[in-house]
């Protein structure tokens, strides 16, 4: 199969048949995914921070407009960054592998919260961030034992 | 492909595509807004304003004017804008004969009450014994100037153009020098 549809299938995968997919992964398979979904993350939720950032950074042109922009960034990766490091205590380290695809619940949740309050309907901060985290804590807890083991998957 | 994997591919595309529709809305919205997103550049007059200052007084935008300014929007509850006023108390003593006047404007937020802001901005003011002019703002002026995180400092010049912007803390050293630029020789 195509990478690019490969990768499109474990994503889907992961909400439609979660254990299958997670067994059906070869070894080094999906490695960068947790890149990949954090990337759409910050695409998806934190374009207009990040732009805002860029703004800020250049009207004041300096180091304090700079750290500012990277505080930007650092605080939408905040929680793809933490829904991660629990998905990794949750698989433990022979199956840590695998933790970049527990953060398609936190993607999803995200992106229609995103979409609810562009359409107007109103979502508490912070929500979808603990939902997702969340329901990707859980996907990691249900999939760990369909997840190969490095040493097996090598 | 079975039937499973292929839903599974098509829900993976709904997920990217729902990605992509977030940031690329962002992204628009981004380019739209994009002049008013940052703070107010250099090269601006001074939007209108009027503050009430602790000292039961009025501070306008008309008041920059024949004068180099400091203005700096800040709250009690920001460790770097305590710090940085520590250094503008110190900038202002420098510049004691008049040539450059200094604003502190707080901008407490918090949902307190006019009431408790003045209580909490004068319990700070005595503890740290501190003399610049401190203005008093509801959010309505930091609006205006289009503050984000502060401290948030402008250097006025004389003639109430905004000359530079800064966002964090700034250093004494850098803001001499900005003031230094707009003074006449001495």
């Amino acid at each position: 199969m195509n990478p690019i549809l490969r990768a499109l299938w474990r994503y889907g995968g992961m909400l439609v048949q979660p254990r299958a997919t997670a067994h059906a992964l070869q070894a080094e398979e999906g490695r960068h995914d947790g890149l990949i979904l954090g990337t759409l993350y910050l695409l998806c939720v934190g374009t207009l921070d990040v732009i805002r950032g860029v703004a800020m950074a250049r009207v004041t042109a300096d180091l304090g407009g700079l750290l500012m922009l990277v505080s930007a960034v650092g605080r939408v990766l905040v929680a793809p960054i933490v829904v991660l490091v629990a998905c990794e205590t949750v698989l433990g380290r022979e199956r840590s592998h695998g933790r970049g695809l527990m953060l398609v619940p936190l993607l999803v949740v995200a992106a229609v919260a995103h979409e609810a309050t562009a359409h107007g309907l109103l979502v508490p901060a912070f929500v979808p961030e603990i939902v997702g985290g969340l329901l990707g804590v859980a996907l990691a807890w249900w999939v760990r034992p369909a997840i190969a083991t490095e040493e097996a998957a090598g | 492909m079975n039937g499973r994997s292929g839903a599974a591919t098509l829900v993976g595309m709904l997920i990217v595509a729902l990605a992509l529709l977030g940031g690329g809305r962002e992204l628009r919205q981004g380019i739209v807004q994009w002049d008013r997103l940052g703070p107010l550049p250099p090269g601006n007059a001074t939007p209108a304003f009027e503050v009430l200052t602790l000292d039961g007084g009025r501070f306008a935008n008309e008041d920059l004017l024949g004068k180099v300014s400091v203005v700096t929007f800040w709250a009690t509850w920001c460790p770097a804008c305590r710090s940085e006023l520590g250094d503008l108390e110190e900038l202002q003593h420098e510049y004691a004969r008049g040539e450059v006047q200094f604003l502190a404007i707080n901008n407490e937020g918090g949902g307190l009450s006019p009431r408790q802001v003045v209580a909490r901005v004068q319990g700070f003011v005595d503890a740290s014994e501190m003399t610049l002019r401190t203005g008093l703002d509801d959010g309505r002026v930091a609006h205006s100037f289009r503050v984000g995180p502060i401290p948030h400092t402008l250097v006025v010049g004389p003639d109430g153009v905004v000359r530079h912007v800064h966002q964090g803390r700034v250093l004494s050293a850098t803001l001499r020098g900005e003031i230094e630029a707009l003074l006449p020789e001495r």
